[in-house]
């Protein structure tokens, strides 16, 4: 059985992709019986969406295209 | 002409400086570059000047390139170098970090939570992305470079591990760290939904 520790680490580390594939079931069955793990799984995945909209919206002017492409035409 | 960015010929009309090809790798990675500069805690005037700077180096060093990664790979690896430069990044990801005695500080012996994460953090609204983007702010600059070009560019490990020149052990540190100080600071903000 895995300890909450270590399933906590492999999922904020992107480490369970890596774990040999009785430790991946292991995770998975952990966090099917931890309502503490998956909570902080969920708020982890949840964090990842609010940086991903606090970013998707950020597009650079068309000025800023131009301006490089001119000067990478001219060198 | 119309360019297509897997075009195994496409390094060469990028030597060649031939116009479309500019412009469609241009067009196609520039918002990725400026994304991932703010995501690392730049300006947003910062992030242009850079970004403009990555394809200028990007073209002088065109003749060098062996094609042998993505383009894009490239690009995020000179954007990189020119983020370390502003901000003195340090090289290593540092042994300890305030973060790893935190996360420490909740687990028992046996190695359940003691102190589990609180039911109250939800993550929605604009009031969650502004504390989020605060929060952001306490993370070192590679940490967060580590985190948009997982969780905002959806890179994978191999890729983000070249760009940043790190291991897959390292890698997943940083990403560890950047996630559990977010987590955390989300936390003490009480975050509610």
């Amino acid at each position: 059985m895995m300890t909450c520790k270590e399933v906590s680490t492999a999922v904020a580390s992107d480490g369970a992709a890596r774990l040999p594939w009785t430790k991946r079931v292991g995770v998975r069955l952990h966090l099917l019986m931890c309502r503490h793990c998956r909570r902080y799984a969920a708020q982890l995945a949840a964090i990842g969406s609010a940086v991903r909209r606090l970013y998707r919206d950020e597009v650079p002017s068309k000025s800023l295209e131009d301006s490089i492409l001119n000067s990478v035409k001219k060198k | 002409m119309t360019v297509a960015l897997d075009d195994p010929g496409l390094v060469g009309r990028i030597r060649a400086r031939e116009s479309a090809a500019l412009e469609a790798v241009i067009h196609e990675y520039l918002p990725q570059i400026v994304r991932a500069a703010r995501g690392a805690g730049l300006r947003a005037e910062e992030a242009e000047d850079i970004a403009h700077a990555t394809f200028v180096t990007f073209l002088e060093k065109a003749d060098t390139f062996e094609g042998r990664s993505h383009i894009r790979t490239w690009l995020f690896g000179i954007l990189f170098h020119k983020i370390m430069e502003v901000r003195r990044m340090i090289e290593r990801e540092r042994k300890t970090d305030d973060i790893d005695e935190v996360m420490e500080s909740r687990f028992d012996a046996t190695g359940s939570w003691s102190r589990p994460p609180s039911a109250d953090v939800a993550v929605f609204g604009r009031e969650i992305r502004e504390r989020t983007a605060e929060c952001l702010e306490n993370a070192p600059p590679k940490q967060r470079l580590a985190f948009v070009l997982r969780e905002v560019e959806e890179l994978d490990t191999d890729e983000i591990c070249k760009i940043l020149e790190v291991t897959v052990t390292n890698l997943g540190v940083m990403l560890y760290r950047v996630r559990n100080r977010l987590r955390e600071c989300l936390e003490s903000k009480g975050m509610t939904l």
